[in-house]
């Protein structure tokens, strides 16, 4: 196991009167890639802007490398959040050319990665020298991403890494995310609504909902407790005291149960022999059913 | 450190503003003294006299750097400084190191230029020119920080109230420091003021407000 590299205690924000965090707790280790999943308004953007240090929390730390990220200087220029944005006053005031901004984030990251930015520069197809108020969403994403990726940061939050993208660049950032991750593995946290398109790279998910975690779990514990059953309903049924029911979708006599274990050697090998198949449920279905978004749900 | 990573890209900035204010400064100065010679003929160059109009322009760009830029500082620059992460203290850190650095640099130019100037008591003016510099930017910064806390049109109410402040009592300040009277109290209400802004400035930043605008 690696050593814990980002800590959130107790951490509580309201805008105003409403509360968009409510009292999360989570450890992230150091080289993991953590997948933040949620609806939308759960809670992901402010949630990594508190890590990030963009927003001040009401209560609670943020810890990295065991040490406060609000009172430690020497934790300064380890995080890099990549948003497709730089913030609304610079985005409609200043008038800068990416490749500006490329510079002055070369000053400031201490690991940035020259070379690699202007690889990616070229992968992404993003001309540098127009300016960052002039150029579409799907090029602010990518401004965001190469940030991101050349940074080099020790932790790396993205937010969304897709918005505007179309599907090639989107498949060119997996493709680099993961070759990257390989050569420089580093503290990554991915928040998304793809999530098919990313869950084969999550080590950790983070399911969250109003503000609050629902999930916190290696992926590999995930399969451990959640289950797909699919087969004959009376077949299903016989079994339901040896897991929770989060959902339940029948076509004739066959239904598909998603359910919430764990389930013990012995009855996956009694299902097994009843002839009902078990795979791992969708992060998708899974974000679908804990927050109330299947109709089955009654005992959440 | 006094130069850390923030302060260079700082730096980079600031060499970029003023860059662009050289070349206004550059074309100002072109079309107020060079193209009127082309109407009334190279002759009537007078070497003092476009010695005193460049002196004269360069302050009063100088001034109005120095005032664009501390606005910038703390309301697009904070921007891109919380983009890339950096805790707020550094920033205020940044900023306030800049401050420094350019009522410094702002004061040594300006008070340089007037050498060209017969001015009396030029020790009451180094101080005076100094303390208004550190004043304005610290000032400009409060107003930034009000725009982004509450809404730009704030700046403008309190750009107006500043304006009738500055024109229903510059001639009176401006004569009571020509005629050397109510020093002390004019410099204390420069070092109250300064020092009342640049609290607040340091406390408001260390809250969790959003600066959402």
């Amino acid at each position: 196991m690696n050593p814990v590299k980002l800590k959130l205690k107790d951490i509580t924000y309201y805008y105003d009167n409403f509360r968009a965090l409510n009292n999360m707790n989570f450890e992230l280790e150091e080289n993991q890639i953590m997948g933040l999943i949620g609806r939308n308004g759960s809670g992901k953007t402010t949630l990594l802007k508190v890590i990030a240090h963009q927003l001040l929390q009401d209560k609670g730390e943020v810890i990295i490398d065991d040490k406060n990220f609000s009172t430690n200087e020497s934790n300064q220029y380890k995080i890099c959040l990549a948003r497709e944005t730089l913030g609304k006053t610079f985005e409609q005031t200043e008038i800068m050319k990416v490749k500006m901004i490329f510079d002055l984030a070369a000053t400031l990251y201490e690991n940035w990665d020259n070379t690699y930015a202007n690889h990616l520069i070229k992968r992404f197809k993003l001309n540098v020298n127009k300016k960052y108020n002039k150029i579409s969403k799907g090029m602010k994403t990518t401004v965001g991403i190469i940030l991101g990726l050349a940074s080099r940061a020790e932790i790396t939050l993205f937010d969304e890494p897709y918005v505007g993208l179309d599907p090639v660049s989107r498949e060119i950032f997996y493709a680099e995310l993961q070759k990257d991750f390989t050569q420089n593995p580093r503290t990554l946290i991915i928040s998304s609504h793809l999530i098919n398109e990313l869950e084969g790279m999550f080590e950790r998910v983070l399911i969250i909902d109003e503000g609050a975690i629902l999930v916190d779990n290696p992926i590999d514990k995930l399969k451990e407790k959640y289950y797909l059953l699919q087969g004959r309903k009376e077949a299903i049924e016989s079994y339901n005291t040896h897991f929770r029911t989060m959902n339940v979708e029948t076509i004739g006599s066959l239904a598909s149960y998603s359910v919430e274990g764990p389930i013990n050697e012995e009855i996956i090998r009694r299902l097994k022999a009843d002839n009902i198949d078990i795979s791992m449920i969708s992060l998708q279905k899974l974000l679908y059913h804990l927050t109330n978004g299947g109709e089955n749900n009654a005992d959440r | 450190m006094l130069i850390d990573n923030s302060m260079k890209v700082m730096a980079k900035v600031f060499l970029r503003f003023m860059l662009t204010f050289l070349l206004i400064y550059l074309a100002i100065i072109f079309f107020n003294t060079i193209v009127p010679l082309f109407f009334i003929g190279f002759s009537e160059f007078d070497v003092n006299e476009f010695k005193i109009s460049a002196t004269l322009y360069l302050a009063a760009l100088i001034y109005s750097m120095l005032v664009a830029f501390a606005a910038k500082c703390t309301s697009v620059y904070y921007d891109m400084f919380t983009i890339f992460s950096i805790t707020r203290k550094r920033i205020m850190r940044t900023i306030n190191i800049t401050n420094v650095l350019l009522t410094v640099t702002g004061s040594v130019v300006l008070n340089l230029m007037l050498l060209m100037h017969d001015i009396p008591d030029r020790g009451l003016f180094l101080i005076m020119i100094t303390l208004s510099i550190y004043l304005i930017l610290n000032f400009l910064n409060f107003v930034a920080f009000l725009g982004k806390l509450f809404g730009w049109y704030y700046i403008v109410g309190t750009f107006v109230l500043l304006a009738s402040f500055i024109l229903f009592t510059v001639n009176y300040i401006g004569g009571f420091i020509q005629m050397g009277l109510f020093k002390t109290e004019i410099i204390t209400f420069f070092i109250v003021a300064t020092a009342g802004f640049f609290l607040v400035n340091n406390f408001v930043l260390s809250k969790r407000y959003e600066y959402k605008h």
